[in-house]
């Protein structure tokens, strides 16, 4: 069973599953929403879920899924099998690691994104062929340039 | 050898102590200073007190210069990372990891962790073990291979196995009997004459789509 009808899916839009929906993950998702690609968002927390944008989510194109992005039932359930994307947002980078190597390993999935703060991580993963970005990383990337151009 | 175990639980403390008993030297990673601390009480100077999915806290425990790392912490996620750094950063030979699920053992297989150790399935292998319950009991799988097993099965009282000589058993080809211990505890190999009795156990090496097969056979 597949909770998802990509039917209408206009051409460009892409499949994507975001797992963890804490600040990243739900800002993420709207942003994707908006930019017109279908996601399905996994959190085990239905408070968490409860954060996303309502207008996306009643129109279908934010589709939330209560379970956990560490197992593979609750990743099939969220029809894993036909995503183009998928990204990894909780809190900790472990969990981010094993969600991205599920969809990498098991699924196939073409592009994995997970976060991963701790700097050992990140460069051990880049080498393992998935998209590692520190949320920390970033914002004082932005904060330096920022400062530059003052 | 120097071996560096995550995670100073129940399975870690356990590790830890054969080890020191066998000779070897060890580090034992815990986030838990209060933990590390018991630890040392009962083994010695050995912990390292940090997060064991750091590449800076294994180097810490001699992670270079280990033989094997063996994560032994409750998250799947964790002991995943920190295999996977002691392989891929420290070149670490054997890694080993305990897992809570199957689809993780599957993914720490292809991800080249040597021994993906799946709790769940131990525990569980364990009870039926200890029950005293009809049918095939899977002692272990056969290393290096996918399929073969090492069963026992016990002989019931009105199988049609009773009396018969296990030469003359129709086994599920490439099934072979290596020993077959009677009700008093006496193991033997089976020979040209060995015939089967009731309560015996049957110890077998068969390929595991065979199990249901052996078992209707001998009990």
């Amino acid at each position: 069973m597949t909770l998802f009808d990509y039917s209408s899916l206009a051409p460009g839009a892409k499949r994507v599953i975001v797992v963890g929906c804490g600040g990243l993950g739900s800002v993420l998702a709207g942003e994707l929403a908006e930019a017109g690609h279908r996601v399905r968002v996994i959190d085990q927390n239905r408070a968490a879920l409860d954060t996303l944008p309502p207008g996306p989510v009643s129109d279908g194109v934010i589709t939330p899924v209560l379970g956990d992005g560490t197992s593979e039932a609750d990743l099939l359930r969220a029809s894993i099998r036909d995503v183009d994307l998928f990204i990894a947002a909780t809190g900790s980078d472990s969990t981010n690691a094993l969600a991205a190597q599920m969809a990498q390993y098991l699924f196939d999935v073409q592009t994995a994104v997970c976060r991963i703060d701790q700097p050992s991580s990140k460069s051990l993963y880049e080498g393992l062929g998935l998209v590692a970005i520190s949320a920390t990383g970033l914002a004082s990337e932005a904060i330096m340039t920022a400062t530059k151009g003052e | 050898m120097h071996v560096v175990i995550i995670g100073a639980g129940l399975v870690g403390s356990s590790v830890a102590g054969w080890l020191i008993a066998a000779g070897h030297e060890i580090a034992v990673i815990d986030r838990d200073a209060d933990r590390c601390a018991a630890m040392e009480n009962e083994l010695g100077s050995v912990t390292v007190t940090g997060d064991g999915t750091e590449g800076e806290v294994l180097a810490r425990a001699g992670a270079a210069r280990a033989e094997a790392v063996i994560a032994t912490t409750g998250s799947d996620a964790d002991n995943m990372v920190a295999c996977q750094l002691a392989r891929h950063q420290f070149n670490v030979a054997l890694t080993a990891g305990l897992v809570k699920s199957d689809d993780h053992a599957r993914l720490f297989n292809l991800l080249g962790i040597d021994s993906p150790i799946n709790m769940v399935e131990l525990i569980a292998r364990r009870i039926q073990e200890a029950l005293p319950i009809e049918g095939v009991v899977r002692l272990m799988d056969i290393p290096g291979s996918n399929s073969s097993v090492m069963v026992t099965v016990r002989v019931l009282p009105g199988s049609s196995a009773v009396g018969r000589r296990v030469r003359d058993l129709s086994l599920p080809v490439g099934t072979l009997i290596p020993l077959v211990i009677g009700r008093d505890g006496t193991a033997a190999t089976p020979n040209e004459n060995t015939a089967l009795s009731p309560e015996d156990q049957v110890v077998a090496v068969t390929n595991i789509d065979d199990l249901d097969r052996l078992r209707d056979m001998l009990s």
